[in-house]
């Protein structure tokens, strides 16, 4: 007997996807309580549009150098001016101008680098929790290797050796990245394995493949979310102290924490320089953190502290 | 208090091919450079062919490359980490100059670390809700969102007009103790040399609490999440009916069980200050570990690099063993 000789058995996902309207105006009541978490979310989307819509923010080309205009100071001190709103580095470059750009790498490469980890870390995890055996051994001790590096250590070393670059960045913060959702699919679907929902789609002849992708992921999903959100905050941070360190984005591409860097020798005469874009990242990091931490309540209240 | 132990061996035989597929990676560092590793860490131009093969054959390079791993691995249980192109020395030798630095930072940073979050942990547990449990969490939140680096620049700002906290190095030129240890720290008290453990604390403080910093908003985290935890337990409520006092319960009962989760929780954050204090270091400009490898990268000093990238490596897989183990000891119904 095929499977599809047998009587239809409505799947669980059907049922979500027709109420999937339903479900999302459930979620944002939960989530609206936590006002913590809206308040992330708003600065989220605050930074988000900055990012796409810079070209049109900036004053000045985040790169132009003006040496005449060196060390200008924000506009509400004695020698300021709206043309710097908030003044210039050693080289006369507009901070304004390239703190708003800085958002570009910070924010795309936090969000893509999340996405791509995420979805190696479930292929990962689903195959390695459902399958068990050698796969899951092989898999697990890779983890396990690419865990015993302190991350910064190896972020750092192999960055050296690959050179500046975005694609290079995105390479090596990919590279560990999709362990931590790895783990905590794997830890999912071992539970999820023995239950009466996979085992009944066993039953009425599923293939691997079905019970994985669309019986055990959707209801493994939310814990997903949460983390691939909070994994976002994470690869900034580390974008940022690589670039600081100074083997992360190329020269010519304004990023957070390249600016800090830059304005890192004259900080005791010139505060402004390393101060207002490390208030960006604090920033975009505190939001997605009390983003992360309002889709967990929201979305998996067995978490909820 | 008996530990098992063929679980424990069994243990640390989990740990070989994770060694071994560490070393395979920092082996395979230097063999990732786009180019000849040779041409770059000389410099192009700068030196003759004829020399290039010399320095070539010298690191062993014209081997192949599994020969050249079993090289590189046979020297690491030799105590060989290969050779600084940079400074013309052993680099086990330059490496193990600089750990007392990056050690004696590092536990002045956990102790500083430990002295916020423990305290604040058991308050913002146990009485929860209150101001200093609010005040706990948006600090431990600004903690986690913040970059340690910018933390450290932001506190050099603050305290660089006065100069009583000075920014850079460990101690003042001239007032280095005599050697006993290497921690400068502890070799002043030893020697009874004040005036230097006065200037050794004044350097080590602003860069053991930016580096401290990102550890306290974690281990904070899990005090108070796991003192919430037990102090709902019978037992707890049993003491209590026994009439011994509230800080009593807390401090006798309920913390040595709270503790067993945020040992765990340290000892694999090490993981994170192993890696904050490469950033730390440079910021401050200490003279340890974190800031020779950042040295040694711009220095394209690869065999330097890898051999810090394995000690750090090593480092870390014994502080996950010692986690593991710690938590055995210290809550005997769990197994490995």
């Amino acid at each position: 007997m095929r499977t599809s000789d047998l009587p239809a058995v409505r799947p669980k996902y059907f049922e979500d996807s027709d109420r999937f309207h339903v479900r999302l105006r459930e979620f944002w009541h939960e989530y609206k309580k936590n006002r913590m978490a809206v308040a992330g979310l708003v600065i989220v989307i605050f930074f988000v549009l900055i990012g796409i819509f810079s070209p049109w923010l900036i004053l000045h080309d985040p790169n132009e150098q003006d040496i005449f205009n060196r060390f200008q100071p924000p506009v509400w001190m004695e020698g300021g001016s709206w043309e710097h709103p908030l003044g210039t580095d050693e080289l006369g470059r507009d901070l304004w101008s390239r703190i708003i750009y800085g958002s570009r790498v910070s924010l795309a490469l936090g969000i893509t680098v999340a996405f791509f980890a995420t979805t190696l870390g479930i292929i990962m995890g689903l195959v390695s929790g459902y399958y068990g055996g050698t796969v899951d051994s092989i898999i697990q001790r890779i983890v396990d290797i690419l865990l015993a590096f302190p991350y910064l250590v190896f972020a750092i070393a192999l960055m050296a050796v690959l050179g500046r670059g975005v694609f290079n960045l995105f390479l090596v913060l990919l590279y560990k990245e999709w362990v931590t959702p790895c783990r905590v699919v794997r830890g999912e679907v071992l539970a999820a394995r023995e239950s009466e929902y996979v085992e009944a789609a066993r039953a009425v002849g599923a293939s691997d493949f079905h019970i994985m992708f669309k019986e055990i992921l959707p209801n493994v999903f939310s814990s997903v979310i949460v983390v691939a959100t909070l994994r976002v905050a994470w690869i900034i941070l580390m974008e940022a102290s690589l670039s600081f360190i100074g083997v992360g984005v190329p020269l010519d591409i304004p990023s957070w924490g390249m600016i800090i860097a830059d304005g890192r020798g004259y900080i005791t005469q010139y505060w402004w320089l390393s101060t207002f874009p490390g208030l960006a990242i604090l920033l975009t990091v505190l939001g997605i953190n009390l983003m992360g931490q309002g889709l967990r309540d929201a979305l998996d209240p067995r978490l909820k502290e | 208090m008996t530990i098992n132990l063929t679980q424990f061996i069994n243990r640390l035989l989990q740990t070989i091919p994770v060694v071994i597929g560490v070393t395979l990676i920092v082996f395979s560092l230097m063999h990732l450079t786009p180019g000849d590793p040779v041409e770059i860490m000389m410099g192009q131009g700068s030196v003759t062919e004829g020399e290039i093969q010399r320095i070539r054959e010298e690191l062993g390079l014209h081997l192949p490359l599994p020969v050249q791993y079993l090289r590189f691995v046979t020297g690491i249980f030799k105590g060989d980490l290969g050779y600084s192109i940079y400074y013309r020395q052993p680099a086990g030798e330059v490496i193990f100059a600089r750990l007392p630095a990056t050690f004696e930072l590092m536990v002045v940073a956990m102790i500083i670390s430990l002295a916020i979050a423990l305290p604040l942990g058991i308050i913002s547990a146990v009485r929860q809700y209150s101001l200093v449990d609010k005040i706990g969490t948006i600090g431990a939140l600004l903690g986690v969102s913040m970059p340690g680096f910018w933390l450290g620049l932001l506190l050099i700002m603050a305290f660089s007009v006065n100069w009583i906290f000075p920014v850079a190095g460990r101690i003042d030129f001239g007032m280095a103790p005599q050697r006993i240890t290497g921690l400068y720290l502890l070799d002043s008290i030893l020697t009874f040399n004040w005036p230097s453990f006065w200037s050794a604390l004044r350097h080590i403080l602003l860069p053991a609490i930016t580096l401290g910093m990102s550890m306290t908003a974690l281990t904070m985290k899990t005090i108070r999440s796991s003192m919430l935890e037990v102090i709902r337990e019978d037992y707890i409520t049993f003491a209590r009916a026994k009439g011994l006092s509230r800080s009593q319960v807390v401090l006798k009962h309920a913390l040595k069980n709270a503790l067993i989760p945020t040992v765990t929780v340290i000892t694999l954050n090490m993981g994170v200050l192993l890696g904050g204090n490469m950033i730390v270091e440079t910021v401050f400009g200490w003279p340890g570990l974190g800031s020779l490898v950042v040295n040694a990268i711009f220095n394209r000093d690869y065999p330097l690099v890898q051999a810090s990238v394995l000690i750090y490596a090593i480092t870390f897989i014994i502080c996950n063993l010692l986690a593991d183990f710690l938590y055995t000891v210290l809550n005997p119904r769990v197994k490995f």
